[in-house]
């Protein structure tokens, strides 16, 4: 086996030994799908409080000053006055009153009353009256203009392609977007392994022994490259129970929607993918190299922050790169090499990034990454016995620690 | 008699404080040589370079006659002044690997029989920050011999040992040098030095203060004790 290969496998098994490293792995899945359980769980209840407020059981009053309803109500009670409703809301005689104002038609403004015992449902105390209020005003109004109303006007986009077919441009986003959230959790999950891969060999005095055995070169690339494998183990135990949930309820009609709506592009999904792995090496040297520069994981940690901004800053400007016109600073995120991996995957995604930028942009990741990692192999070289300050050197310079 | 580490001109400057000047030496095969100075004499920094880990100012530092790189022919053990282990891997998990990178054909077997007669057999699946200080050293100098290394230097094997350790490390030093070893051995201790080495070189100021077989050195200096001469060159002050 290789000296690359004898370092791959050993930190590819002490990563897995690591339980911080299944608790990484499990926790993102566990968050969101927690988060999604949890909205859902939250719909559901108000959906229930909702249905289970029986409104036909309460007493409801109503002073109609301004003469919106043409005739009684049998849901409300007649009030004569607001005095009379507040006193019959205070002695318990009504659950909830209305007021509507003689100046109606200009305010559009109800007074609401109620007894405040139950704060949960008091959001959803206009629900009589506003349904009152429609089923009033549709009485007067020609069915045919509720659609309109309503705003139930359905609306169907046809994109055409260059060649005039019909075509979806989010559905053909969705994959490569995919793509791009992978690379997300990735350098969310993984920034700080990185970094931390060369720190300690520092941190625990092992680099001085180490590099009489193996050169810096082999002992980075092994590091970077375990670490790259232990990122796509953690992207498939996130993508793998995705993939059965969606084939398990592929006849859910949310689900089923959803797959209806994805169309695949796979220019767009091989390049992304491409575009993934570039970056996700760029990312690696970038992490690795702050941590070949620094002597401690405390230094680091104040460095890495940094990287993953860069990093993320595209998404800041997203609206950007929906654009087929890009502007300069769609061109500038789209180059830069830390902002470079988001701005072109988000372009490659939503079809605004030409044929000749998505090659400009991967040859841009791929010297990039190259020459990050380059310098990192330098530096670790340079820096692994400076187990004390943090001045970065990748020359021929000798270092600052001295015998 | 053939050379495996030859210093020439050798010259070291940090930010333009010049701490080697001009150190020339050399170390024959199968010898034991001392590289003696008191502390910030440019010794690590010497073995450092020599080691590539430093680039030297100027001059040419060889092991086999070319500038050492891991990849070299020559197998090298090193016990570095600043030393330390992976502190959750264990003791076993630690050696194997470097055997593995050192070459080993058995990294495991050899790994067991060293921590057997070293006396930590018991140790091999504890995780090495549980280690002592000593047992820590123990481990690691395992590490630097386990290949059997044609060139094994040791900058102050034995800080820390007790008596007993240190009568076990000078044991396994002798062995290494009765199968053919080159050691070049930093260290304080001057019973050590003439005891074991052959030859030495006193640092001092950045040159070559002594150097010579221990007897060419204590002739110099009147036949005095290694630990006098070394009061009298240091004018008995650490540095």
């Amino acid at each position: 086996m290789s000296k690359i290969g004898i370092v791959f496998k050993f930190e590819t098994i002490r990563q897995l030994k690591k339980p911080s490293f299944w608790i990484s792995l499990l926790l993102l899945p566990v968050a969101i799908l927690s988060i999604f359980g949890l909205s859902a769980l939250q719909s559901t209840s108000i959906e229930d409080n909702i249905s289970g407020t029986d409104f036909s059981e309460k007493k409801v009053g109503l002073t109609d000053e301004a003469g919106i309803f043409s005739e009684e109500n049998p849901m409300f009670v007649k009030v004569e006055s607001e005095e009379k409703g507040i006193e019959s809301i205070n002695n318990k005689s009504l659950d909830l009153y209305y007021y509507v104002p003689a100046n109606f038609a200009s305010q559009a403004s109800v007074k609401i009353y109620d007894r405040a015992e139950d704060t949960r449902l008091m959001s959803f105390n206009q629900i009589p009256f506003a349904s009152a209020l429609k089923a009033e005003i549709y009485k007067h109004i020609d069915p045919k203009d509720i659609a309109i109303i309503e705003n139930n006007v359905q609306y169907e986009t046809i994109d055409l392609d260059e060649e005039g077919k019909p075509t979806s441009v989010m559905g053909r986003a969705i994959i490569p977007l995919a793509i791009l959230v992978v690379f997300y959790i990735l350098i969310c999950v993984f920034g700080n392994r990185l970094t931390m891969a060369l720190v300690e060999e520092k941190e625990n005095r092992i680099s001085e022994m180490i590099l009489t055995s193996i050169s810096a070169k082999s002992l980075v690339i092994g590091k970077i490259l375990s670490l790259i494998v232990l990122g796509f183990v953690q992207i498939a135990v996130f993508v793998i129970p995705i993939i059965a949930g969606v084939i398990i309820y592929r006849d859910n009609p949310m689900v089923a929607s959803i797959l209806s709506s994805i169309q695949l592009d796979p220019w767009a999904i091989i390049s992304n993918l491409l575009l993934l792995v570039l970056s996700y090496f760029l990312f690696a040297g970038a992490c690795t190299l702050t941590g070949s520069l620094v002597p401690t994981a405390r230094d680091a940690s104040q460095y890495i922050g940094i990287a993953i901004m860069g990093t993320i800053m595209p998404l800041i400007f997203f609206q950007n790169f929906f654009s087929t016109d890009p502007n300069i600073v769609t061109y500038i995120l789209s180059y830069f090499p830390l902002s470079a991996p988001i701005a072109l995957m988000l372009r490659n995604a939503v079809g605004s990034l030409p044929t000749y930028e998505l090659i400009l942009g991967i040859l841009d990741l791929a010297i990039s990454s190259s020459v990050i990692l380059w310098l990192t192999v330098r530096s670790f070289q340079k820096n692994a016995i400076n187990f004390s300050v943090v001045k970065p050197h990748f020359g021929k310079r000798k270092s600052w620690k001295r015998a | 008699m053939k050379k495996i580490v030859e210093v020439k001109n050798f010259k070291m400057s940090f930010n333009g404080k010049t701490v080697i000047k001009d150190l020339d030496f050399e170390v024959n095969k199968g010898e034991i040589f001392g590289l003696l100075g008191s502390n910030g004499s440019g010794k690590t920094t010497t073995i450092r370079t020599l080691l590539n880990l430093y680039e030297p100012t100027g001059g040419e530092l060889l092991v086999d006659g070319k500038r050492f790189d891991a990849n070299s022919d020559v197998t090298v053990g090193y016990l570095p002044e600043e030393r330390g282990l992976y502190k959750k891997e264990t003791v076993i998990d630690t050696m194997v690997y470097f055997g593995n990178l050192k070459g080993l054909k058995n990294p495991y077997e050899w790994s067991k029989k060293y921590l057997s007669r070293v006396g930590l057999a018991d140790k091999l699946n504890e995780k090495t920050e549980k280690l002592s200080t000593g047992q820590q050293q123990k481990v690691q100098l395992g590490i630097c011999i386990m290949n059997n290394p044609e060139l094994l230097i040791l900058d102050e094997p034995t800080k820390g040992f007790d008596p007993v350790n240190r009568k076990l490390l000078m044991n396994i030093i002798d062995e290494l040098h009765q199968k053919g070893t080159t050691i070049i051995l930093i260290t304080h201790y001057m019973d050590e030095v003439e005891r074991l080495c052959d030859r030495a070189v006193l640092l001092k100021d950045g040159v070559a203060h002594a150097y010579g077989t221990i007897s060419e050195i204590k002739k110099k200096f009147g036949n005095k004790s290694l630990d006098e001469i070394f009061v009298e060159v240091y004018g008995g002050i650490d540095e």
